[in-house]
């Protein structure tokens, strides 16, 4: 088994109540195992409301069947508001 | 054309004869730039030519709104200055929230045009179409929330309240990084149109009226209020509990958060939790704060209870923290609310400000410079003392700040060789975000209207962090990308929307029409983003005719420089990395390889007849 530390940020510690848990996954798990458990952990990923990122990329940016590695790191926060200024959906706040 | 949306006239102020006209705006004029920075671009190719100094009684102060600007639906409440600003040089636009723009069009108008200069120290009121002056060298020396008090004491009461404008002493001392005041807590705070407004002896505004904006359709308005408030509720219901703050954190992260100068782009999460948005909300809360009709209230007011700082209050946002805070080695939110309450006072921008002291930072540590010369202050990185005191030798031009108050490109000018310490495009000091850790925010810096600049550069790094086809390290594909942010955000601008709220009402790339329709009974939609694009290159127009071209388009020395260290240790953007950005951003723009609009480009999009104006 391999542990993947998964970080809470902004306004998503409060909810999860915690700033960090670590997933336990199996020796073969990829990127693609990883939306899966972090849902299981409470995490709404359907609306878009929380942001994945996988070692400094966007979880998209991944291939999925990439194996996943021990010291991959999770970092997870809140869509807060604004946008980036384009068609897709906005995910990030502006200041 | 229009059934609403625009009162169709503007005010025209001299100073220097105090005499006031009303002038139309006509229909054609809101067709091609949609209001408040498309139109203060155009007003500005008009009436300041190249040859015109930031501090000549020349220049002009040209504030406009947009069709949204206090029309009855929610964050209603953008207006736009365009100027020639100190800090660049060169054209300025700059947004704000506030009261004063809608309150200006209750008075009868979409813009506002200040010329001349007055004799003596004065203030403007303007209660519909009457122009007073209130003149009094009592007016030196205030604080903007000071000038602003004494003005509303000395205007009549009435059922609508009034709005208002203000500078501080730094403006008066022509810092060229003072910002103007709008109410009790917005700006116009970037690029020193502060300086531009004491030049002209005018300390501070007040605006009322009496007049309505004409809407096509009443109900639809109601309706999209309704269905925009409930949609805010929800998605930005983080936005209101932590505000912009939370991106300290996230920035930091993501390793692009400004670090001891951008020296680097990291500290240890232990270290900089000292300023994250949680800590503000623990321990410095106070209430939210919200602009003209917005029922996000993003802003978070903090105040400091005990301590060194003890009776310090600001609305700290990200940019501000990131700047002041981590940029000079400070992680003591408590430091950072005193020092943004500092800049307010002083009527300065927090975030040239932070830049600057960073900057005088370094030069201490490498003993650059000594205390000798900065009236026997040292000033060093994670010093929160020194960085107050500093605030005030820049504001009173004392010690290093008689040299730092000029801003990079005077400090340039000064002491060349401090350059390499001065992070700044076209003179315009950078944002919170190191673009060594998002090169398309480099090219955005780097071909921003204004110079270095998060908003009029655009916003690259939710599309480089998450869209599937960037990568953030990479050059391919940023010219496109920043084009189309620039774009998008230019015709946002002109609106006099909040840009938060904007995909409430989806002003995306590809936006619905309901809303502008229901104002102005014209369908915008589809021309939107070509208005975006028209403004653009009107500005880069401005740009070009004020010298501009290919070398300035530039980033400074140290993003060069391979970060040392964090989680995005390595990365750096060469001289070669950024041609070829800008190769790709000049051929998607329909642009020279120097940068010059092509004319077919105008003549695409309706610039040739309007450029021939001048
Ligand atoms: S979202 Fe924030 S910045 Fe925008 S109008 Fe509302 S309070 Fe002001």
């Amino acid at each position: 088994m391999i542990a993947i530390t998964v970080k809470f940020l902004g306004g998503l510690r409060q909810e999860m109540g915690t700033a960090q848990t670590s997933l336990s996954m199996p020796d073969d798990a990829t990127v693609g195992d990883l939306e899966p458990r972090l849902r299981a952990l409470g995490l709404d990923l359907d609306s878009e409301k929380n942001i994945v990122v996988l070692n400094n990329r966007g979880l998209g940016q991944w291939q999925p069947n990439r194996p996943l590695a021990a010291d991959d790191a999770v970092i997870v926060f809140p869509h807060i508001a604004g946008g980036s200024g384009t068609s897709r959906p906005v995910r990030f706040p502006e200041t | 054309m229009f059934q609403g949306g625009y009162m169709g006239k503007l005010l025209r102020v001299n100073l220097s004869t105090r005499q006031s006209f009303i002038e139309t705006i006509e229909p054609e004029e809101f067709r091609l730039f949609l209001g408040a920075r498309g139109l203060g671009a155009l007003w500005y190719w008009r009436e300041i030519g190249p040859e015109i100094k930031p501090l000549d009684a020349e220049n002009k102060l040209f504030f406009f709104t947009g069709p949204m600007t206090g029309m009855p639906l929610v964050s209603t409440t953008k207006f736009e200055l365009t100027t020639k600003g100190p800090e660049t040089g060169r054209y300025l636009c700059s947004n704000s929230s506030g009261n004063f723009g809608p309150r200006l069009r209750e008075a009868g108008f979409d813009g506002l045009i200040i010329e001349g200069v007055s004799e003596r120290w004065t203030a403007i009121v303007i209660e519909n179409d009457a122009v007073q002056f209130v003149d009094d060298e009592g007016w030196q020396g205030l604080s903007p929330m000071q000038a602003r008090g004494k003005l509303l004491s000395q205007v009549p009461e009435r059922k609508t309240k009034w709005a208002t404008m203000s500078i501080g002493p730094a403006a008066e001392n022509r810092v060229a990084f003072s910002s103007i005041f709008v109410d009790d807590g917005r700006a116009f705070g970037r690029g020193g149109g502060g300086a531009v407004m004491a030049s002209k002896k005018v300390k501070a505004f007040a605006v009322r009226g009496d007049q309505q904006v004409p809407v096509a359709d009443a109900n639809k308005c109601k309706e999209i209020a309704n269905n925009a408030r409930t949609d805010l509720k929800t998605s930005r219901a983080k936005h209101r509990q932590l505000g912009t703050a939370q991106l300290v954190e996230i920035i930091n992260e993501l390793g692009c958060m400004p670090t001891r100068n951008f020296q680097t782009s990291w500290d240890a999460p232990d270290k900089v939790q000292g300023v994250y948005a949680q800590t503000l909300r623990d321990k410095y809360y106070v209430r939210n704060y919200a602009c003209y009709r917005c029922s996000v209230a993003c802003g978070q007011v903090g105040a400091v209870k005990e301590g060194e700082f003890a009776g310090a209050t600001a609305r700290p946002e990200y940019e501000s923290i990131g700047l002041l805070g981590p940029s000079c080695g400070i992680t003591d939110m408590a430091a950072v609310i005193a020092a943004n309450e500092l800049c307010d006072n002083l009527g300065m921008d927090t975030m040239t400000a932070g830049n600057l002291v960073a900057m005088v930072m370094e030069l201490f540590e490498r003993e650059l410079v000594t205390a000798k010369e900065n009236e026997g202050l040292e000033v060093r990185f994670g010093d929160s003392r020194a960085l107050l005191e500093m605030l005030k030798l820049i504001a009173q031009r004392r010690g290093l700040g008689a040299i730092v108050a000029d801003g990079a490109k005077g400090i340039i000018q000064a002491r060349p060789e401090w350059k390499p310490f001065i992070l700044h495009s076209k003179g315009m000091t950078f944002a919170a975000y190191d673009p060594r850790g998002f090169h398309g925010m480099g090219l955005a810096y780097a071909t921003s209207a204004r110079g270095a600049c998060h908003n009029v550069g655009g916003y690259t790094v939710s599309e480089e962090l998450l869209g599937t086809k960037y990568d953030r390290y990479a050059v391919e594909g940023k010219g496109k990308l920043v084009k189309t942010v620039q774009d998008n955000r230019a015709y946002i601008d002109s609106l006099g929307l909040c840009t938060v709220v904007r995909s409430a009402y989806k002003f995306s790339t590809s936006p619905t029409p309901e809303t502008l329709l229901a104002i102005t009974g014209y369908d915008f939609a589809p021309h939107l983003m070509t208005i975006g694009e028209r403004i653009s290159n009107l500005e880069r127009m401005i740009l070009v005719r004020e010298g501009v071209r290919r070398s300035d388009d530039d980033l400074p020395p140290r993003m060069k420089e391979a970060i040392p260290d964090g989680p995005t240790a390595g990365h750096l953007i060469s001289d070669q990395m950024l041609s070829v950005m800008l190769d790709e951003y000049y051929a998607v723009r329909g642009w020279d390889d120097q940068g010059m609009p092509r004319t077919e480009t105008l003549e695409k999009l309706e610039l040739t007849r309007v450029l021939e104006t001048a």
